[in-house]
């Protein structure tokens, strides 16, 4: 195994429909943008590998359609998931108000430890928007979240979004793999013949 | 294991086809490459092997002599040609006729030029029988351009010359082969190109009798004959303006205050090699070293002895002579008929639309390909166009009964499964869907809805969902399109009604009203395809039965509902019949055995996240346009079933390219965009039911009786453990017990 990348991060984007999810995966992803995008059904996908902190972390996003009823569909893969952008219009006071709603759906879906980031799309909308940027640092806050507001269109702050994602999620697989190492040399003492299989395991990741 | 980037997954995929590179292999599926290969030519020779044993019992007397003749390679005396033209309703050349048209493919002899123009001249009837009035202002003649076939022309104030460049292609001698219906698509757009040789040579031959008028210039002709016209017909139709090569009407547009009838925008083409899927600028100049006979020979498999005597067998003529007798009639109606002024508008110069008013070249289809493919297609069109016609001849211009038993039994659903015209689609999806029987039952049911709906307004709790996806629908659609809106508006100086796309509208009444009619749906993102696409071939009320029924009839219950549970059931089932047909696929995506899997409620594949699109859509998005239209041909006619075959024909076609790869996600990535490539419907829809059909093959009654296994594991999995689940489920389904240990072990073919 000689893999192109040091890391594999998955990563989500939800958010209410029509907010700009498919935009600022676009932008993050090919660099570009259309006014003339199509709504999503089901999931979109797209790869783009970074470099962060010297090593190759390759970024496989998932782009979800919006409406609530897709969730059904939808949500049973956010647990694979290693990251959730939660993404609202900064436009529109609807699809900020139910982040919460998206966060409890994370929780209840997604793995215990997953990272989520908040972002506020269309911030280039200066006269329209209607969500107050200190409203939003609140709710993440108190959620732990980092918060960025973004334009998909101006290619504001995109960039900076999905690698405090990367960075975040970096951060916590780090410590897990210390830990990691750390409970297979406790185990190996401990006990026998389970802790064959980990350290093979071990010797694969190291 | 190295990881390939995406680029490289995307080059797995197979180089974009060209008509020029011919495989002699035929194994890799539908990769592009094989497109052209002699298993495609099969079909052809499959097709007109069947033809041949359709009787026919029309003698046909004295056509046979000139078919004799004709087969011979006699060439026409100029004469002969020129009587042709001038005294069209001659039918004696018709009987020619068909011998390019099942023909097209056998004989590329490029030394004669008769069949080409028989078959013009048989086309030219038409053309003079329904329009027959002349009219020499350059200026109505671009505006009715575009073949408005249908009867409903009378509410414009003259009717066009709009196929005379085809008619004025009989005169001129420039026929090669017996291939006609390849040569003279092509030829026609060669002497309509400006300046060509071929484009004078059609000036001089035009006769009085001819419809051109004196003042069209070739460049008129041009646009007459190429120009999409995609704009609805209105009320209040006002003269064109031409401005800069945009050429828009001022009409009043689709407000919601004040509705105007929706027509569909015409794609009434009664002449076959109008059916190009034609483009608005002008065609790629064709090589002269490649010439379509050459690239045909090429696409023909060697030797292939049905096709060789198929030209002399005599009821092939008979065909035609019962064609003659009942004089060129194409399937009329008033209800489905259209007739639009053509307004062509180019969001951008380089930006090229086929008939439906979507752009040509997509991220996954590059133009060259699909001119490549337009031109190796049009023979198909024009034959399915002339055997429809027949058809409907046949049955007094009447689509014949489902349940018809006797001589046409079966026929329909072979015709419908090789392609309809796209004139008549909107006609046959509504008719055998069963929306029409639903709205004849339910006389002013829409309104009423409609009403309702805008009495609501925003209380609505979808009207604002709806109105998000509005111009999210086919923004590269020229009626959708904002952009081509702002194009319309600036050409016609009109600032205040034409920046809004004309289908908008009426994509946004039909949501509104369905949303009210069916609140158990209410509003599902990806409804809002459905209506586009419906809405390009039918008229506002028609389009909303359309919805009804595939949501209600057509679909199993609870697709689009809030908890889409529908949806969900049909992945399973899809997922169940790849465990079970495909099992060496199945196991390239996941582990666990089906029943596993759908036991545990969150180990399904997760390919399943693309494969619900394919089902929501109704591949709308997924397959190119062309072949999205093939698929819905064959799904109103035969029902759901249709989309677990072309779903499970997509699995079959890119399973070559899966068991070359190992990481999960390029495998998703594979299935997520090879059928956006798939230009290709023939071979499609003939790897669906003829290639890989008993591996796709599933009747209605076996998808309802997997729904309801689903169904039941569903409802069990509330209250039971996946163990016991998964031990249970063989008394559930005995049958299934059986062919589940026959599948194969898990670990034998996991990893490849």
């Amino acid at each position: 195994m000689n893999p192109e990348y040091d890391y594999l991060f998955k990563l989500l984007l939800i958010g209410d429909s029509g907010v700009g999810k498919s935009c600022l995966l676009l932008r993050f992803a090919d660099d570009s943008y259309t006014e003339s995008y199509i709504s999503t059904i089901g999931v979109d996908f797209k790869i783009r590998t970074i470099e962060l902190d010297g090593k190759t972390v390759k970024l496989q996003i998932w782009d979800t359609a919006g409406q609530e009823r897709f969730r059904t569909i939808t949500s049973s893969y956010y647990r694979g998931a290693h990251g959730i952008i939660i993404v609202y219009d900064v436009t529109d006071q609807d699809s900020f108000n139910n982040v919460e709603q998206w966060i409890r759906e994370v929780d209840r879906y997604a793995a215990e430890d997953i990272e989520k980031v908040l972002i506020g799309n269309k911030n280039d909308l200066v006269d329209k928007k209607v969500v107050d940027i200190n409203q939003a640092q609140e709710l993440a806050d108190s959620y732990g979240m980092a918060l960025l507001e973004t334009s998909a269109k101006e290619s504001t702050n995109v960039e900076q979004a999905f690698l405090t994602m990367a960075r975040q999620i970096k951060e916590r697989v780090g410590n897990a793999i210390q830990q990691h190492q750390q409970q297979q040399q406790q185990s190996t003492v401990r006990v026998g013949q389970g802790a064959s299989v980990q350290p093979q395991q071990s010797g694969g990741c190291c | 294991m190295t990881l390939t980037s995406k680029e490289s997954v995307d080059k797995l995929h197979g180089a974009p086809f060209t008509i020029r590179k011919i495989s002699s292999e035929d194994d890799v599926g539908g990769l592009p490459r094989s497109h052209y290969t002699p298993k495609v030519i099969s079909v052809y020779a499959d097709s007109i092997r069947r033809q041949r044993s359709d009787s026919f019992v029309h003698s046909y007397n004295h056509h046979h002599k000139s078919n004799n003749s004709n087969n011979h390679n006699t060439h026409q005396t100029p004469t002969a040609t020129r009587t042709l033209s001038a005294r069209r309703p001659i039918h004696s050349h018709m009987s020619t006729q068909d011998d390019d048209d099942n023909d097209s493919m056998d004989k590329p002899d490029p030394t004669t030029c008769d069949s080409t123009n028989d078959r013009s001249g048989f086309l030219t009837v038409n053309n003079i029988n329904i329009n027959n009035n002349v009219n020499s202002s350059s200026n109505s003649s671009i505006r009715n351009s575009g073949g408005s076939y249908h009867s409903r022309a009378s509410t414009l104030t003259a009717t066009p010359p709009s196929l005379h460049i085809n008619t004025s292609s009989s005169t001129t001698s420039h026929g090669k082969n017996d291939t006609g219906a390849i040569l003279e698509g092509v030829l026609i757009r060669r002497a309509i190109r400006p300046g060509s040789h071929l484009a004078h040579q059609q000036q001089k031959a035009t006769t009085k009798d001819d419809l051109i008028t004196p003042s069209a210039s070739p460049k008129d002709e041009e646009k007459e004959t190429l120009t999409y016209s995609p704009t609805p017909i209105t009320n209040t139709t006002t003269p064109l303006i031409q401005n800069g090569g945009i050429i828009s009407p001022v009409s009043s547009t689709l407000d919601s205050s004040i509705p105007t009838p929706w027509q569909p925008p015409s794609l009434t083409t009664p002449h076959p090699s109008n059916l190009t899927i034609s483009s608005m600028s002008s065609p790629p100049p064709l090589d002269d070293d490649t010439t379509i006979g050459s690239v045909v020979s090429k696409m023909l498999p060697r030797k292939d002895k049905s096709l060789d005597d198929y030209s002399k067998h005599p009821s092939l003529f008979k065909r035609l002579a019962q064609r003659h007798h009942h004089g060129p009639r194409l399937y009329r109606d008033d209800a489905m008929a259209s007739s639009s002024p053509s307004a062509t508008v180019i969001m951008d110069q380089n930006t090229e639309l086929d008939r439906y008013g979507f752009q040509k070249a997509t991220q996954w289809i590059p133009l060259d390909t699909y001119h490549d493919f337009e031109k190796y297609y049009q023979p198909t069109l024009d034959r399915r166009l002339l055997r429809w016609q027949q058809l409907l001849d046949e049955h007094e211009s009447k689509l014949p009964d489902r349940n018809t038993q006797g001589e046409s039994f079966g026929l329909v659903k072979r015709y419908v499964r090789k392609g309809v015209p796209s004139h008549l689609r909107g006609h046959i999806w509504f008719h055998y869907s069963g929306a029409e029987a639903k709205m004849d039952a339910n006389p002013g049911v829409y309104e009423k809805f409609l009403k309702r709906a805008q009495e609501m307004g925003n209380e609505n709790e979808f009207a604002d969902l709806i109105e998000r996806d509005l111009h999210r629908t086919f923004p590269d659609n020229i009626q959708f399109s904002k952009a081509a809106a702002k194009a319309m508006a600036a050409a016609t100086l009109d600032t205040t009604t034409a920046t809004k796309p004309p289908a908008i509208d009426v994509l946004r009444r039909v949501l509104s009203a369905f949303s009210v009619y069916c609140p158990s749906v209410g509003y599902c993102q990806s409804l809002n395809y459905l209506v586009g696409m419906l809405l390009l071939f039918l008229k506002e009320e028609e389009t909303f039965w359309c919805l009804v029924t595939i949501v209600q009839t057509t679909l199993p219950a609870g697709v689009y509902d809030v908890t889409m549970e529908g949806a969900s059931i049909d992945q399973a089932v899809l997922m169940m019949l790849l465990y079970e047909r495909m099992p060496q696929l199945w196991y390239k995506l996941t582990d666990k055995t089906f029943w596993e899997a759908e036991a545990d409620g969150v180990s399904m594949p997760t390919i399943t996240l693309v494969t619900s699109h394919w089902f929501l859509t109704l591949f709308i998005n997924i397959l190119p346009t062309e072949t999205v239209l093939r698929v819905w041909d064959c799904f109103f006619y035969e029902g759901s079933s249709i989309l677990f075959r072309i779903a499970m024909t997509l699995f079959k076609m890119s399973e070559p390219i899966i068991y070359g790869l190992i990481d999960p996600l390029e495998i998703f990535q594979v299935i997520q965009n090879f059928p956006k490539r798939l230009i290709d419907c023939q071979t499609l829809m003939d790897n669906a039911f003829r290639r890989f059909g008993s591996l796709t093959d599933v009747t209605s009654e076996d998808l309802d009786r997997r729904r309801e296994i689903c169904r039941e594991l569903r409802k069990a999995r509330r209250i039971m453990t996946s163990e016991e689940l998964v031990a249970t489920r063989h008394k559930l389904d005995p049958p299934l017990r059986k062919r589940w240990k026959l599948a194969v072990n898990p670990s034998s073919g996991s990893r490849k």
